[in-house]
């Protein structure tokens, strides 16, 4: 009986074990594959031991340390002076797979790998897609510490595009691991924005079900929220407490898509409700189901809101289309005895200025309850108009078409005080010196109102609507006496930094509470 | 009687209908050129020759019977609004960081309105990053700027890049000493 010894039939040779045992220790190494991958002045030593064990299986083990060096992986790039660590791993090499039994890392994260499987032939599938069929398995598992990683993996890579994420510092940790088809990522934070907390307590577990069809739940949930914190600081009125009503969002976390919900927030005068919130991890959806304002009482909640407000909506959905989240549904305030009633809105949270916009209709508003908290002046009688196309830009107004007239359902008497006239003609331009006349009226009649602005490119045209003999009344004047505002300028163009002076001009004659910006 | 013959015919034919189509083709270059110019220089800190304009008024005598206004622009053809000035805003202070870049000719300005980088030469790792990510965020931000100017000179979007290239004339003009520019498509300068 004939012995097989190894090797090649024919030959007569035989194969020789071999074995490799090798330090080294480089420095200032250098290198590049493009523009965007790269390091330079490396430090690092390595020990390499490789054992041919026959069979094509090659067995290694290796021990490797940094103590300095750059890398770029644009966006990101890593001080490595900063960041030291030492990576420990053993496997071998067949069948053109590299099988890691065990790997360890110590540095900035901590990560545990254990029989991994990494294709090595190049037909195979690339990147992500490699990796997570390389960890079917095997297992991962990492942890660092967020104050840590953030800043080198968030902050400094996406400042440049996305200021905000420099108002946000995170305190806490974050793990993730691997186990057959399901990537596990758990996070406890304290979140701060702009130095104060904004989140305490948060926890995050959700599990990623990579490769099966079916989904997994997840969740957020927290100790304390701020919304205050988030908010400009003179916008809520101090005594407003915001409360989640849950302290936790349940999610759903399918292979291509994410959804969240639902998510209620108290604000003691009035709620905020979301039923669900999807997406697809590709970025190209978005769905908002089941938005409903509760009787959002905006004199209490904002500090200095001058009117008695009740917003309300219901079971709005919005659907992201290109930048824009376009919402379906109306948002209805009650105020001064009518009503406002805002649908088409829009909003472009990612653009690089946000954006955002309604077509917005009133009708039956008591004037004399508008004016009266006001330093314009005091005019009475019932108005209807609206606000077509309106685009803010951040807290500003960009474009609109406005149109007011009176609302002829209501009896309301029809005054305008002697303030208001001069104010209006302030607006228009004027310097607004009647007040002599103060000694003889405090008010006069008027029989209609009816006036129109847009707003475009930084230039407000403003109109009467009311035109009688060549001239175009602002106000019309009763039948037996009362006054009459008269647009002497049918051009009407009133630039939008004049007008901001001319509001500051109404309000400074007053201690009025308006703010303008 | 002497007729037509059928091509004598056609070609009058085809006379009187392409003698009745107009097309109507408008492109508000001037004011493109004139907000390039202010917006530019307004970032760039460059006094220009307009300086001041904005915002003045005429104001007139206006009556309690008379509401007039006589606040007409000072300039018909400035170009602005609230995603403009908070463009300008930024790219404003983003500017001083892109200067060293500009002078070093790491930075070119392209003749499409955009920054390019032309040169990582002598620049470490950490440069080529910070580098990068303000070019694309500069970049980033002119593209908004173009498309906020075009909406408000009423331009269809298929004409930006005739935007890009009047304010890329601007860009030029007003960069610092040693910035490449791309006179021509492909063709660079150092200034």
């Amino acid at each position: 009986m004939k012995k097989k010894t190894g090797g090649k039939p024919g030959f007569g040779t035989r194969s020789i074990p071999w074995r490799l045992d090798s330090d080294f220790k480089l420095e200032g190494l250098s290198g590049s594959r493009d523009q965007d991958h790269a390091f330079e002045d490396l430090d690092l030593w390595l020990n390499m031991k490789i054992q041919d064990e026959g069979r094509e299986k090659i067995c290694w083990s290796t021990t490797m340390g940094w103590t300095r060096g750059q890398v770029l992986l644009y966006p990101w790039f890593f001080d490595l002076s900063s960041l030291k660590g030492i990576l420990t791993g053993s496997g071998f090499v067949s069948q053109k797979r590299l099988h890691v039994t065990a790997a360890k890392l110590d540095g900035p994260v901590t990560l545990r790998a254990k029989d991994v499987d990494i294709p090595l032939d190049r037909k195979g599938p690339k990147g992500l897609e490699s990796l997570l069929a390389s960890l079917e398995t095997g297992s991962i598992e990492m942890s660092g510490r967020l104050e840590r990683l953030y800043p080198v993996l968030v902050k400094e890579p996406f400042s440049d595009s996305h200021p905000v994420v420099n108002k946000i510092d995170p305190e806490g940790s974050i793990n993730m691991e691997t186990r057959g088809h399901v990537v596990r990522l758990g996070c406890t934070a304290d979140i701060l924005y702009s130095g104060s907390p904004l989140f305490s307590g948060l926890v995050l577990d959700i599990s990623w079900p990579f490769k099966d069809e079916s989904c997994l739940p997840g969740g957020l949930s927290w100790k304390e929220f701020y919304l205050q914190n988030l908010l400009p600081p003179s916008l809520l009125d101090s005594h407003v407490e915001v409360r989640l009503t849950r302290s936790s969002i349940p999610m759903s976390i399918c292979r291509d898509r994410l959804s969240a919900g639902p998510l209620g927030l108290d604000l003691q005068h009035g709620r905020i409700r979301l039923e669900k919130a999807e997406m697809d991890f590709g970025g190209d959806s978005l769905l908002l189901h089941g938005i409903f304002l509760e009787n959002l009482q905006i004199k209490r909640l904002l500090r200095d809101f001058p009117y008695d407000m009740t917003v309300s909506a219901r079971d709005i959905s919005a659907e992201l289309k290109g930048q824009r989240l376009v919402f379906s549904g109306r948002i209805i305030a009650q105020v001064a005895g009518g009503t406002i009633e805002a649908t088409n809105i829009w909003l472009e949270p990612f653009a690089p200025i946000v954006h955002y916009g309604a077509d917005i209709a009133f009708r039956g508003l008591d004037l004399r309850k508008l004016t009266a908290p006001t330093s314009f002046g005091v005019v009475s009688g019932a108005i209807k108009g609206y606000i077509n196309g309106l685009v803010m830009s951040g807290v500003q107004p960009e474009r609109f078409e406005f149109l007011l007239e009176n609302d002829e359902t209501s009896n309301e008497p029809r005054k305008i005080s002697i303030k208001a006239v001069e104010n209006l003609s302030i607006l228009g331009g004027g310097e607004g010196s009647v007040s002599f006349l103060g000694y003889f009226f405090k008010e006069f009649s008027y029989s209609r109102i009816g006036i129109s602005c847009s707003l475009s490119n930084d230039v407000f045209i403003l109109h009467g609507l009311i035109k009688k003999g060549g001239k175009e009344y602002l106000v019309e004047r009763g039948i037996l006496g009362g006054v009459n505002v008269i647009n002497m300028n049918p051009g009407g163009r009133i630039r939008f930094k004049d007008m901001v002076e001319r509001l500051k001009r109404i309000t400074e004659t007053d201690n009025s509470k308006m703010e303008v910006r | 009687m002497k007729y037509l013959n059928p091509k004598s015919l056609m070609a009058v034919v085809v006379f009187f209908v392409t003698a009745c189509v107009t097309v109507n083709i408008y492109f508000p270059a001037a004011e493109v050129k004139q907000a390039a110019e202010d917006i530019a220089r307004d970032i760039r800190g460059q006094q220009g020759e307009q300086g001041g304009q904005e915002g003045s008024v005429e104001k007139g005598p206006t009556s309690w019977l008379q509401f007039g206004s006589q606040a007409f622009a000072a300039s018909e053809l400035t170009v602005s609004n609230p995603t403009i000035r908070q463009l300008k805003a930024r790219m404003k202070g983003r500017y001083p960081s892109l200067v060293p870049f500009m002078r070093a000719g790491n930075v070119g300005e392209g003749a499409n309105g955009l920054l390019v980088i032309k040169s990582e030469a002598g620049l470490g790792l950490k440069q080529k990053a910070d580098l990068k990510r303000i070019v694309n965020a500069e970049n980033s931000d002119r593209m908004a700027l173009y498309r906020a100017v075009a909406q408000s000179l009423n331009i269809p979007g298929s004409q930006i890049s005739r935007v890009q290239r009047i304010f890329a004339a601007e860009w030029q003009k007003t960069a610092p000493g040693g910035t490449y520019i791309e006179k021509a498509p492909g063709k660079w300068v150092r200034k």
